[in-house]
């Protein structure tokens, strides 16, 4: 463990590269478990879960805590370390969440050619932010800046699921005394309890009546690591599309959503 | 023989990992390679494990690599994971619920104070503070309680950018060197520090330090609000409410 023995090591070592790349995968390996596993384990946990003997096992850990990516309990224990939030601090710091979800928005517009929304929560509620356009241009009443309805738009639904209880009723009351000359975009409507949970549940809405006749929509949100809603992303397309499409479609925007969270440090 | 390769390999990923903590644009190969004081091939033959293992990222149009995913999922990791950690995020939470505020959770890094958690205001502002944001350590409610309560290493680093803005900014009273030291000597009596109308304009902020088992400084715990909503005023209602805070938090010893 001496840092001149590990240096006169290093040099050694230099053309034995499927070694080095073992073992460093096998130390994040072990990291995920630790991560994965959220009490603190015993190294016989460690080494059963990671298939490596205890001796293997403990090598590591003994060096990750010289790195502080692992710390010891008061039982001896192991977790992760305050390491592992310094890096993931500087992380976070280059971890754009608009670019994030714009990214997920744009890869989605071009795997299914339809046209898909990322729209945000701005001061007048559910705000598109940019329309990634399909093949088959929709005429639609959607463009960057429009706000969305609450309850009457697959998007809005998303932000009545996954808002704050006390943010999404406060902005649900100004929109159920907003005039009906309002340039918000889908029916204020009711929305059931049934139907909320529904859509926490599955991660995504769909709108049964929706504001331009024949054009659909279906939406799924993207949070980042503090478990918070950063955008939803928004498929539209002609319902006959959509209805023949709908499997492919929706699991391939869960699929992006998810992949854009897990992207921001958001855990499922 | 193994055991000594495992270990030997883990330390040098440890160095390029710290090294790429510097960098927010990413380093080309033959930087990280220097800074790691290794020869460029045996530093990629790391780095490509690395990326396997998505500690490491690699920009696809300049090559050059930053840290990767999986070390911003080990970060909130430990936040769930260490208990004075969940207990400060789970403090954040129920502040901002209990008071609508935005509520934020900074650790220091060589950056400066960086948030790791942010719960949002009930009527979000239109504020681009989010998950590692760093603030200003002489010039915010965060940085104050660093400066107040951190180590020698975060006060020396504190002296170093006092020192830096004194020199194009001499006339400030606010930073001038004896009048910011009283300030944060007053700061560490009140177990608070209330900013207003800084960093940002029309915005105030009350940060309360959250100290660990060994007594050092682990987080700042930090209320942003609009100069309307949150008075930050000696005898104001959310300056009384962190100072009850402060109280439950000396309960909280029989966690850690």
């Amino acid at each position: 463990m001496g840092g001149s023995r590990v240096s006169a090591k290093t040099q050694s070592n230099t053309q034995r590269e499927p070694r080095g790349v073992r073992s460093i995968e096998l130390g994040a390996r072990l990291l995920r478990i630790l991560s994965e596993h959220g009490e603190p384990m015993m190294l016989k946990e460690l080494s059963v879960v990671s298939g490596q003997s205890s001796a293997q096992v403990h090598a590591y850990m003994a060096s990750f805590q010289s790195l502080d990516f692992v710390s010891r309990d008061s039982n001896g224990l192991y977790q992760l370390g305050p390491a592992c939030i310094e890096f993931g601090a500087m992380r976070m710091r280059i971890t754009d969440p608009m670019k994030i979800a714009r990214h997920a928005a744009q890869s989605l517009s071009e795997e299914t050619s339809s046209s898909v929304a990322l729209v945000v929560w701005g001061s007048f509620g559910p705000t598109v932010t940019e329309i990634f356009e399909g093949v088959n241009q929709l005429n639609m009443n959607t463009r960057p800046g429009t706000v969305y309805s609450l309850s009457g738009t697959a998007s809005g639904r998303i932000f009545a699921a996954f808002l704050p209880e006390e943010t999404y009723k406060q902005a649900v009351n100004r929109e159920l005394i907003e005039k009906k000359t309002s340039a918000r975009v889908g029916n204020v409507r009711k929305i059931r309890k049934s139907d909320i949970e529904q859509i926490r549940r599955d991660a995504f809405a769909t709108i049964d009546r929706s504001p331009v006749p024949g054009i659909t929509a279906i939406s799924a949100p993207v949070f980042d690591s503090s478990a918070q809603l950063v955008a939803a992303v928004t498929l539209i397309a002609h319902e006959a599309t959509l209805e023949k499409e709908f499997d492919t479609f929706a699991s391939l925007l869960k699929r992006a959503t998810q992949s854009a969270s897990r992207d921001l440090g958001y855990s499922f | 023989m193994t055991k000594s390769k495992g270990i030997q390999s883990i330390k040098v990923s440890g160095r390029i990992l710290r090294a790429l903590t510097e960098t927010e644009r990413g380093m080309p190969l033959s930087q990280l390679a220097r800074q790691t004081g290794m020869p460029p091939g045996q530093c990629h033959s790391y780095v490509t494990s690395l990326k396997k293992s998505r500690l490491v990222s690699q920009d696809a149009d300049t090559g050059a690599y930053t840290l990767g995913p999986f070390a911003l999922e080990l970060g909130v990791a430990w936040l769930k994971h260490d208990s004075l950690a969940k207990e400060t995020v789970n403090l954040a939470k129920r502040l901002a619920n209990d008071t609508g505020f935005m509520s934020l959770v900074s650790i220091w890094t060589h950056k400066g104070p960086t948030i790791v958690h942010v719960s949002e205001a009930v009527q979000p502002m239109a504020l681009n503070i989010r998950q590692g944001t760093t603030f200003s350590s002489i010039n915010s409610a965060t940085g104050a309680v660093f400066a107040a309560f951190g180590s020698e290493v975060i006060k020396q680093s504190v002296t170093r950018e006092l020192k830096d803005h004194l020199q194009f900014r001499q006339s400030d009273r606010l930073h001038h060197e004896k009048s910011f030291w009283d300030y944060i000597e007053a700061v560490k009596n009140d177990r608070m520090a209330a900013t207003e109308g800084r960093p940002i304009p029309a915005v105030n902020a009350i940060s309360i330090p959250i100290m660990g088992t060994q007594g050092t400084l682990s987080f700042a715990c930090t209320l942003v609000g609009s100069i309307t909503e949150l008075k930050v005023g000696p005898r104001e209602k959310h300056r009384l409410l962190m100072a009850q805070v402060n109280k439950e938090i000396d309960s909280w010893g029989a966690v850690a």
